[in-house]
């Protein structure tokens, strides 16, 4: 080899060492990510968690994705339920609701740091079952909450009776347009379960009404851009159409944003899931007239103490709760109970 | 290549310069990982459980995989931007087979390698005879994948595969129920890494690839028939897709449209970290086995400490700006390059 070639090869070496070296401090100096420092009145953690003796326990909470107000919400009850019983409670969600690779990724990676208990919402009803039965196996207790599994193996499925909600839905928007006419429904994605059962449930409550019919069902891939566009749609195929159904937070912030543009709000009715900040904005002002909103904090905050439970070989009593579903309008808006549902934290 | 303008080179030397060619833009890298992975060691008390380190190669297994075909792609001064979108096609498309019983397991590793195979060639021919720029020809074939996924799959996850399919992502070599073995996926990147280091560091094919890669037209008049070539290197990248699909559906039990998304950016990332020159000519794939571990490990270890996948996302990035920056004006560069 040249001389000089072997010269050039020894400084690659040095130059390397150093930015790895640089490197290596920068990426100690990053904290350590503690989600109990947001939840809990005390704001201190206590003591190692009673019955258990030693070590605290440490609780990873894998929702299908983090971006909505609703997964918000669940990590409030969890982090609330963690704080209540000396848990660490590790919060990681995959960067897409669709990103089923990730969330199995990141599945394995808490099952190998050794986590005492897992909640998990599965992005994908067949994908996870697999991962979570390794886990069960390994000894690590697994709690589903939102969207289960295809096969009954978790602990305990803690969830919104989907198809209830739909039905109530249905019962919502036909009361709001008086019981006729043509309605449009956007679920968000064909075989996620909780899309498909909304979906079920309501056209089960729109059979009931005899004078409502359901004209167009777009899909919005849970993307509010996708749901302005598939609202557009709707009204452009179907001038007449009354009512709109939307599965999900996206599907109600997008279809609302639909009807301010072409001038329809309160004049088209709108049906919408979940109750984010912009949805109640939406109900506040008229262009969303109901909310069907689910129990968010419920689950996250059972879904810990469920698992704590099985940690501590304390028996569970239900292999599935409903945390139910609320209609929300303006009439009932400001009644303390729904204040506390859709405020949970403050 | 690094080696000085003038010096003449033996046949017996041509392997050994591709060799270290290869090797020599690896060295940053190298140590880099190794770094970060007795950092990590210090930091998180399981990060190297047997388990951990384990599940590291494994996730990084498609990736890796994908990079590896996109490797030679680049070094021949092309990119393919349709990788992970002939990826998911591919695991619909044999997922689809499989979940209705038209063919076993086998079958569906034919069915994922042909699709992915197919689709590579088109995109090489229309690259190599149309002589459109690979990044427009790619760009337009993920469009056309990532639809025709969307399309045969109805949008749904085809699940309902068969019992002996999971032995791609999750069976292990010589492992039992009691005992550790060589995970399948590895063994199939390890298969995938050296197949494609020996086409590129030991047959003409490989030596036209770096050529055309370092100057298209002296490649073309040394005699070198690139429509072949970038045909073929299109369809080894498609093959290679096809390959990652195997995996990638085998670990999620299910095959979707979205899967992979992103992921031609990561075989990139891997590529060009693991220090293969964007612009064709150098490289190899040590280095971006290399840097795909990296990446993996960056995410492993930011997942133990409880860090979002948005601190992963923006960490791998910066490391990839360095690692090119490096590559450029660090020490080593200057002497041998003809290059602006």
């Amino acid at each position: 080899m040249y001389r000089r070639q072997r010269c050039m090869y020894r400084r690659q070496q040095w130059g390397g060492l150093l930015v790895a070296v640089l490197f290596s401090f920068a990426l100690m100096g990053c904290p350590k990510q503690n989600a109990t420092e947001s939840a809990g009145p005390t704001g201190t953690h206590t003591a190692a968690g009673g019955g258990g003796g030693g070590q605290k326990l440490r609780i990873a909470v894998l929702p299908k994705g983090t971006a909505h107000s609703f997964w918000q919400t669940v990590k409030a009850g969890a982090d609330a339920a963690g704080a209540e019983e000396g848990a660490e409670i590790i919060w990681q969600g995959p960067s897409a609701e669709t990103d089923i690779t990730e969330q199995i990724n990141i599945f394995q990676n808490q099952v190998n740091a050794g986590v005492s208990g897992i909640v998990l919402a599965a992005t994908d009803a067949q994908a996870l079952v697999k991962p979570v039965q390794d886990a069960m196996a390994k000894g690590i207790p697994v709690v589903t909450i939102d969207s289960g599994l295809s096969e009954p193996i978790s602990l305990c499925y803690i969830a919104t009776d989907n198809v209830e909600g739909g039905r109530q839905a249905a019962e919502a928007l036909a009361k709001e347009v008086g019981d006729k006419g043509n309605v449009g429904v956007l679920p968000f994605k064909k075989g996620a379960r909780s899309s498909d059962e909304r979906e079920k449930g309501f056209m089960e409550g729109i059979a009931k009404h005899p004078n409502i019919k359901v004209v167009a069902t777009l899909y919005t891939d849970s993307d509010a851009n996708k749901a302005l566009d598939q609202t557009f749609n709707m009204l452009t195929a179907h001038p007449d159409i009354v009512g709109i159904f939307a599965a999900n937070e996206p599907g109600g912030i997008g279809a609302a944003n639909a009807l301010r543009q072409r001038k329809l709000a309160g004049k088209v009715k709108l049906v919408a899931y979940d109750a984010s900040d912009v949805e109640m904005k939406g109900l506040q002002e008229g262009v969303i007239q109901a909310l069907i909103v689910q129990n968010p904090y419920r689950m996250g905050y059972e879904g810990v103490k469920t698992v704590i439970k099985a940690i501590r070989r304390q028996p569970i009593p239900d292999k599935q709760i409903d945390t139910g579903v609320t209609v929300v309008t303006k009439d009932n808006l400001n009644t303390p109970d729904v204040q506390k549902l859709l405020k949970p934290t403050k | 290549m690094r080696v000085s303008p003038g010096e003449r080179t033996t046949s017996s030397s041509k392997g050994k310069l591709a060799f270290l060619s290869a090797i020599s833009g690896t060295l940053a890298p190298l140590s880099f990982l190794l770094l970060l992975s007795i950092a990590l060691w210090f930091l998180s008390p399981n990060f190297a459980t047997r388990d951990n380190l384990k599940q590291i190669a494994v996730q990084a297994a498609v990736v890796a995989i994908l990079a590896c075909g996109q490797t030679a792609v680049i070094i021949s001064g092309n990119i393919d931007l349709s990788v992970a979108s002939v990826m998911a096609f591919a695991g619909v498309a044999a997922a689809q087979a499989m979940s209705h019983h038209l063919v076993g397991v086998w079958g569906g590793v034919g069915i994922a390698c042909l699709s992915g195979l197919i689709l590579g060639i088109v995109s090489g021919l229309v690259t190599a005879f149309g002589r459109i720029p690979s990044f427009i020809v790619t760009l337009g074939m993920m469009g056309i994948a990532r639809g025709a996924a969307g399309i045969i799959s109805n949008s749904v996850t085809i699940g309902g595969l068969p019992e002996g399919f999971q032995v791609f992502g999750f069976g292990e070599l010589f492992g039992s129920e009691t005992r550790d073995g060589i995970p399948y996926a590895v063994l199939m990147m390890a298969a995938a890494a050296v197949g494609v280091h020996v086409i590129l560091a030991r047959t003409r094919w490989g030596r036209a690839l770096y050529a055309m890669g370092g100057n298209q037209e002296a490649a073309r008049l040394s005699g070198i028939n690139l429509r072949r070539a970038i045909t073929g290197v299109f369809a080894l990248s498609g093959l290679l897709a096809g390959f990652a699909a195997i995996v990638n559906v085998s670990r999620a039990s299910v095959a979707s449209k979205d899967a992979g998304l992103g992921y031609e950016l990561d075989a990139v990332a891997a590529t060009v970290v693991g220090g293969t020159s964007l612009f064709g000519g150098q490289g190899g794939i040590p280095g971006t086995i290399i840097g795909a571990f990296l990446i993996y490990t960056i995410r492993n270890g930011c997942n133990l400490r409880g860090l979002s996948p948005d601190y992963q996302s923006a960490i791998i990035g910066a490391v990839v700006i360095l690692a090119v920056l490096y590559d450029r004006y660090g020490p080593g560069r200057r002497a041998s390059e003809g290059r602006t």
